[in-house]
């Protein structure tokens, strides 16, 4: 059996997180959500299961995405977590050319979206069938 | 009226512009996202659910952003303010130094030195 995908979203912008997170629970994946970068690194370090995928916005305050996706990198259990980030200018994404992360520009299309989280978690679950 | 494009860069580039560009960008993903939210099919229950949480997702972000935009106009006229103010002094202190300097010029005997006021 297969389980759920949890996805983690980090976004300071209430109406699109809320509106994300009611599509996703919507296409059947179960969110968590975060107001900002400390937060969702507050989340990934608590006890219970990890998130799958990490949703991130940059702009954030507190801590922007670049801290965040920055400390799961480094984290032994982190590092290979799968991350989409929004971005709206290309500063940012070169910023983050080196991150293995994937690219969502704001405004974005939502089938876009979907389509990054299905790969994300396609790629998620080959090591899991491997070792079956 | 023409366009300066280097003030145009400048002002661009102010970090609170930009943090200004960045919010209505998300406004505009809110717009689209509760727009792709609505025309999902759904049963009436959930139907009415997701409607009455839409709704209150839009007051919010309309009032959050006309807080925001309000603090940023708030925070221009201050600074402009603030700005008006400086040079006001200045441009006070300046009238000040020529007076003194045109009464000194009287007190000495140059009375040449008005001819520059």
């Amino acid at each position: 059996m297969t389980r759920t995908p949890m996805i983690l979203i980090a976004e300071d912008e209430q109406s699109i997180r809320d509106c994300v997170r009611e599509v996703l629970e919507m296409e059947g994946y179960e969110v968590q959500t975060a107001v900002d970068g400390m937060d969702a690194w507050q989340r990934l370090n608590a006890q219970g299961r990890k998130p799958d995928l990490l949703i991130t916005d940059i702009m954030m305050p507190n801590m922007d995405g670049y801290e965040l996706i920055e400390r799961i990198r480094n984290h032994v259990d982190l590092k290979y977590m799968s991350v989409i980030c929004f971005t709206a200018t290309r500063n940012i994404r070169s910023r983050l050319a080196d991150s293995q992360c994937i690219h969502v520009t704001k405004p974005f299309d939502l089938d876009e979206l979907l389509g990054a989280i299905e790969s994300c978690c396609v790629n998620n679950n080959k090591p899991n069938k491997e070792l079956l | 009226m023409r366009r300066n494009p280097e003030l145009a860069h400048k002002i661009a580039s102010r970090p609170d512009i930009e943090r200004l560009r960045h919010k209505a960008i998300d406004m505009l993903q809110a717009a689209q996202l509760i727009s792709v939210l609505l025309s999902k099919p759904m049963d009436a229950v959930k139907e009415i659910e997701v409607e009455e949480r839409v709704i209150d997702m839009l007051e919010d972000a309309t009032y959050n952003f006309r807080t925001y935009l309000r603090e940023k106009l708030k925070a221009y006229e201050d600074e402009l303010i603030r700005e008006n103010t400086d040079q006001r002094e200045t441009i006070d202190r300046g009238n000040k130094l020529i007076e003194d300097t045109v009464k000194l010029g009287k007190q000495r005997g140059l009375s040449h030195l008005e001819g520059r006021r």
